[in-house]
């Protein structure tokens, strides 16, 4: 059965083919103003990376933030569910998903069993998502690309109080004249996008994945997936699992976890 | 209580209310008629709802010129009864819209409640019930009114009503008693009319009918058939607070008995079922309890202040003395389950009891930005409610439409969670039919591949999507 997953999320939109739930291809686009367009887009490119046509496919689930105006989907399913599937299909000791997108932090806690437990989502503000990450790069003068890289040459990371993307931006502004180093400013940044999730992560640690201390020390045995695209930061992994404690899963392409997920909440042929 | 000095009440021309209030008002309304699943009765809820700044204002120019004082009330601490007693007209001043926010952020802190702000901001632009109101009576119940009477004395009479902070204390209660007493003098001197024993006993009755016909529309709820949403049903209860209340509870009842007599349901039997709690929700921003239905919920019980909150305890008097009466009044009025008292336990065990009478699955914490009372009292209502196991989701918002898909989308995924674990509870997936595939439906038939990209063949023209 061949299934088309298509995440339309506020920054980027990404498709992922699956067959028989094993990952054929994917793609991934800026979502830009024509969210419409570039998820039909990113469907033909996966589609041509896979090999195969429009006609082939069964059936199509729309997810993200886009998700309803995506017309030529099956169906649409919240990416709230949709990552906790992804994530739990890729790491199957996965009890806790922390996804990171363009606009939304999301925690989800499973069940044992792999069922959404409970789970909490930021409101309006955008502090600690893509788009924080995208201004502050901004700001810099930096690619949002290098800012991983960047803060893993800090020796002393800088204090960023404030977590609103408007005041931080100002913040990060009299940091670079006061003489401070780029370095050291992003690795302040990624502490400061860490410690906002890492709030929304902590009350729900202790049900989904006990004491920490006991925790396994190594990524793949760890209970908590991240996801998203600000998962592919090694600065805020890096940061994240300081202040959280513990160490962190990411597959190889943590930004198409809710589209594979979406994939996978196709009904079964019946 | 205390009389503000104010500019004497002048008879000026009045102002109709903001075109695009009543728009928008007119477009949530529309949208229930279209989908309220064939009931007649709601009707007439639609109609008075839709006039409430036009023909409900012209019923009550009339009846000022018949001599009626016109007494505007803030929150569901006001005795209505003595309002009526004095043979005025109680009508309840607050604003569910956008629309008179950025004119109250002129003057008003900007993150601060936007029922205030809105409310305020109505009164700037010409909001008639104001604008007839004699005198305004406005209960102590949060930071934002109590401010907010301050505002309204500079245009208005306003009397503060003090509510104590605290239920349990004999001050408190003899505080509140003295409160109410005080307000019966004042009514009497505003109306000339004398509050006599026959008075307030007729409209503690008539009080208690209103009471008892949301409690039978309520118990309707409560059985398993979903036999009316429940944004239907919270623009009833939200109507209540404009209309004349004989009418609304002769109305309410017929309405009762054309769903008693109802088979068919207007979602299915095992759409998860959702208790709407925390601050209120006012029209015309109804997002909230349509998001929950449209995301395939159903709420069957709330505990709002435009929902049961002011309407589901009765006055109860043994001997209709004034003074039996006027202590009647107090304890129901000190039962409002609301934040603004502490320690507010009542509230808790309100919704623990409506959890299990109401047989709920899910409840949704609304939260108005900067509301303190509700958003503190959070974590209590969750952990009442983690005991039978009942998730809660919370929301944080304001009268904007920005955050309606990202709400939707928290929505959405709490309700399928609330599936996905009764399935798990109960070992049967839901009964809701699941779609099968056979073969690739609903898909728009891609027209043959001619080499233009794939967009081309399957997006309809923008407008049509």
């Amino acid at each position: 059965m061949l299934v088309a997953g298509v995440d339309s999320g506020s920054i980027a939109t990404k498709t992922v083919i699956i067959e028989d739930n094993k990952i054929l291809a994917s793609n991934t686009l800026d979502t830009g103003l024509d969210p419409r367009r570039v998820a039909a887009t990113t469907l033909e490119n996966a589609l041509k990376k896979a090999g195969r046509k429009y006609e082939d496919l069964d059936y199509i689930v729309a997810t993200g933030h886009g998700r309803r105006a995506i017309e030529f989907a099956n169906t649409a399913k919240p990416e709230i569910m949709a990552v906790a599937k992804g994530a739990r299909t890729l790491h199957k000791s996965t009890r806790l998903v922390i996804e990171i997108g363009g606009q939304g932090i999301r925690v989800i806690a499973l069940n044992p069993d792999g069922t959404v437990d409970n789970f909490s989502t930021n409101d309006k503000c955008s502090a600690g998502t893509g788009c924080f990450l995208d201004a502050m790069a901004f700001a810099l003068g930096v690619e949002l690309k290098e800012l991983g890289d960047l803060s893993g040459t800090s020796k002393k990371p800088e204090n960023v109080s404030t977590k609103c993307t408007i005041f931080a931006e100002s913040e990060v502004v009299s940091l670079v004249a006061r003489g401070k180093g780029k370095e050291d400013i992003i690795a302040g940044l990624h502490e400061s996008v860490a410690k906002k999730v890492a709030s929304m992560v902590k009350p729900m640690l202790q049900k989904t994945v006990g004491n920490v201390n006991t925790q396994t020390d190594s990524a793949n045995g760890s209970k908590v997936f991240f996801a998203g695209g600000v998962a592919q930061n090694q600065g805020v992994k890096d940061a994240l699992e300081k202040v959280l404690g513990l160490k962190l899963y990411t597959p190889k392409n943590p930004q198409t976890v809710t589209a594979l997920g979406a994939a996978l909440m196709a009904p079964k042929k019946g | 209580m205390a009389t503000k000095p104010s500019s004497p009440p002048t008879t000026q021309h009045l102002k109709p209310a903001d075109p695009r209030i009543v728009a928008h008002l007119k477009q949530e309304i529309e949208y229930l008629a279209k989908n309220n699943g064939g009931i007649q009765g709601l009707n007439y809820f639609y109609e008075v709802f839709k006039e409430v700044y036009g023909n409900r204002v012209r019923e009550l120019e009339q009846a000022k010129r018949d001599g009626k004082k016109i007494i505007g009330t803030f929150c569901n601490f006001v005795p209505e009864e003595l309002i009526i007693a004095a043979d005025a007209i109680p009508i309840r001043l607050v604003c569910g819209s956008q629309e008179p926010i950025l004119p109250a952020e002129e003057v008003l802190p900007r993150n601060f409640c936007p029922l205030i702000k809105s409310s305020y901001g109505f009164t700037l632009t010409g909001f008639p019930h104001f604008d007839l109101a004699d005198v305004i009576i406005v209960p102590t119940t949060c930071d934002g009114k109590k401010k907010l009477s301050e505002m309204l004395s500079e245009v208005k009479p306003t009397w503060v009503l003090e509510v104590p902070h605290t239920t349990e204390t004999p001050q408190a209660r003899e505080l509140w008693l003295k409160e109410l007493k005080l307000l019966k003098k004042q009514l009497e001197v505003l109306t000339g009319n004398k509050i006599t024993g026959k008075k307030l006993k007729a409209a503690v009755q008539l009080l208690n009918k209103k009471r008892a016909a949301t409690r039978r529309l309520y118990n309707i709820r409560s059985g398993q058939t979903p036999k009316i949403w429940g944004r239907d049903a919270l623009m009833v209860t939200n109507l209540g607070l404009y209309d004349d209340p004989v009418r609304w509870t002769e109305r309410v009842n017929k309405l009762c008995d054309e769903l008693e007599a109802r088979t068919q349901p207007v979602a299915p039997p095992d759409a998860p079922r959702i208790m709407l709690t925390g601050s209120p929700i006012v029209m015309p921003t109804w997002k909230i309890p349509v998001l929950i239905e449209e995301s395939g919920g159903i709420i069957v019980v709330d505990d709002v202040c435009t929902g049961s909150k002011g309407l589901w305890d009765p006055v109860e008097v043994s001997h209709f003395t004034m003074i039996d009466m006027l202590i009647g009044l107090a304890d129901k009025y000190l039962m409002n389950t609301c934040p603004c008292f502490t320690p507010n336990t009542a509230r808790m065990d309100r919704i623990f009891a409506l959890a299990q009478d109401f047989h709920v699955n899910g409840a949704l914490y609304h939260v108005l930005q900067a509301c303190h009372l509700y958003g503190m009292e959070q974590l209590r209502v969750e952990r009442a409610l983690s005991e039978l196991d009942i998730p809660v989701l919370n929301i944080e918002t304001d009268y904007s439409q920005e955050d309606v898909e990202q709400i939707r989308t928290r929505v959405e995924a709490f309700i399928e969670m609330i599936q996905s674990k009764r399935a798990v509870k109960t070992g049967q997936p839901t009964s809701r039919p699941q779609p099968v595939v056979t073969k690739p439906v609903v898909k728009p038939a891609a027209p043959q591949d001619d080499g233009t990209p794939l967009a081309d063949r399957i997006l309809k023209p923008p407008g049509q999507a």
